[in-house]
């Protein structure tokens, strides 16, 4: 397990290039995708995430972490299907209509992944019709929605809403979060959970399932 | 004068709500007529001052004007806040194909120019008369996509100071047209630092910001919104007279952390409280803050941010009312 436990360090100190060989190397040793996934690639961000929360590193240090993530899910993927790694659940995720700051959204995106969620990014400024039909399409588990901004993030109420209209609210378990978004807000507009941060959005995910 | 020695001379507690967008209701008008419209706008921050009479005023949190100076393409919804269509900037090369904006004549600075001017002439006896300013970070955020330019700070940190450096000489710039202009305070705007690391925000962003708070000859006030909580020492180092913080910062343990003539400038929450609250939590918020920073005379009372612009105008008035309470 030396090789993993290199992965980790690399992946932690986001080295892409570095993980992307540890993985390659675990690989050639004989370890399955769904142990270098598991013992790797997720327990390094999980460390990544609790640094996060813990204000011990920043978002800079997360992005590289995930970049070197990312470099390592490239080297599993293909074997994913092969070797039949299984998702823990999914999350749909976008920042809201009229919202295009993507960073926060992007970070919870990440930590989901490594923790072993499957991810589907709608990217920035996603309409409420396009939430729903993704809902509709890809049958998640959860819903993540992102502000950023004070106008922005009453778009959010509008897509629980689409949910309702559409039959779709009792299907999917709604999180949001972003700069402007607090608890309070989330209870009222009726989301199922409230993430402050990107680690947070994980544990909540985790308390929901 | 230094804000310290402002705020040490008064006999009750400044109060200044960072709440600009929030007067065209006052006038009628839409946050794009504003912007575009020197008459219109001064009306409405007039009305502000008139409604309010805060020690201070600031307008609208217009946060692209610099980029707009510079020519990079800029979204004007009707009624919101402008944002920026496009970052073109992605090496020290593209930098070259840009040049400081004169403020005279480019974008809107002319208007801030002006409005400061009208500003100091009508209401300036009673009122100090703040702009703001972009911050460094804040600007190259703007300039680069914002991931891009974080992931930078750790990739490539020469590109980014070369960014900085650029956006610094724009700020200073402008700064100084606006010091032309008689206005009393300049509020550096650079909430995108909240996200680096104390150790980031010193070796790359602190001497940028030094620098632009060393160019003028007046008061200037470092906004960092959202959590700085990590930022705070760092921010008080940047020389600035005083420091705006948000409702996520805990000003009285700010306030033994910074030097006792820095002044801090806080933090009622601009969302929570001014836009989802009613005049009750506005006013035991804004109660509860003033208990906890009595005896603390380097403080003054205001919001962590901008105003949303729906922010009720019940709201403010019972922020002013608690604030002017003598408590």
């Amino acid at each position: 397990m030396d090789n993993i436990e290199a992965l980790r360090e690399n992946l932690i100190a986001g080295k892409a290039d570095e993980v992307r060989k540890n993985v390659e190397e675990a690989l050639s040793l004989g370890l399955s995708a769904q142990t270098i996934l598991n013992e790797g690639l997720m327990k390094a961000m999980d460390v990544v995430g609790k640094r996060f929360k813990a204000n011990e590193i920043y978002v800079p240090e997360v992005l590289v972490a995930a970049r070197a993530m990312h470099a390592g899910m490239d080297v599993l993927k293909p074997l994913f299907v092969k070797q039949g790694v299984k998702k823990i659940g999914k999350i749909v995720i976008g920042t809201v209509s009229g919202d295009l700051h993507d960073i926060g959204k992007n970070l919870v995106a990440v930590m989901m992944e490594g923790a072993g969620f499957e991810v589907v990014d709608l990217g920035v400024d996603v309409s409420s019709e396009k939430f729903a039909d993704a809902v509709r399409e890809e049958k998640p588990t959860f819903l993540g929605m992102s502000a950023l901004l004070t106008t922005t993030m009453l778009s959010m109420p509008k897509v629980i809403d689409t949910l309702k209209e559409t039959g779709l609210r009792d299907k999917v378990k709604v999180i949001i979060g972003g700069a402007p978004v607090s608890r309070e807000f989330a209870k009222e507009i009726g989301a199922d959970g409230y993430a402050d941060d990107a680690r947070s959005a994980v544990e909540i995910a985790r308390e929901l399932m | 004068m230094r804000l310290i020695d402002i705020v040490k001379e008064r006999e009750s507690r400044m109060v200044v709500p960072l709440a600009g967008y929030t007067g065209r209701k006052l006038t009628g008008t839409t946050i794009k007529e504003n912007l575009f419209c020197v008459d219109a706008y001064l009306k409405t921050i007039e009305a502000l001052v008139r409604e309010y009479k805060p020690d201070a005023i600031f307008p609208f949190m217009d946060v692209v004007v610099e980029s707009y100076a510079l020519g990079m393409k800029t979204i004007y919804p009707d009624d919101d806040s402008p944002y920026l269509k496009e970052h073109p900037i992605k090496t020290l090369h593209d930098i070259q194909k840009y040049e400081i904006p004169d403020p005279d004549k480019d974008g809107r600075m002319f208007i801030y120019l002006e409005l400061s001017k009208r500003l100091k002439n009508d209401v300036g006896k009673d009122t100090l008369i703040g702009m703001y300013v972009d911050g460094p970070f804040t600007l190259a955020s703007q300039f680069m996509n914002a991931q891009e330019l974080a992931l930078k700070t750790i990739d490539d940190p020469n590109l980014v100071k070369g960014v900085l450096d650029f956006a610094t000489e724009v700020v200073i710039r402008y700064g100084k047209a606006l010091e032309r202009a008689r206005v009393d305070m300049v509020m550096i705007l650079d909430p995108f630092c909240n996200i680096v690391s104390p150790r980031t925000f010193s070796n790359l962003i602190q001497p940028f910001i030094q620098k632009i708070v060393k160019s003028t000859g007046i008061i200037t006030i470092l906004h960092v919104c959202g959590n700085a909580n990590h930022l705070i020492e760092l921010m008080a180092e940047s020389c600035a007279d005083g420091l705006s913080l948000d409702a996520p910062c805990d000003l009285k343990d700010a306030a033994s952390r910074v030097p006792a003539d820095t002044v801090l400038m806080g933090n009622i929450s601009p969302v929570d409280v001014m836009l989802r609250g009613d005049e009750k939590k506005v006013k035991n918020k804004v109660k509860a803050l003033l208990e906890s920073m009595k005896g603390v005379r380097n403080f003054i009372l205001s919001t962590g941010c901008e105003c949303p612009p729906e922010t009720p105008h019940s709201n403010l008035r019972a922020f002013m009312d608690m604030g002017r309470s003598g408590v």
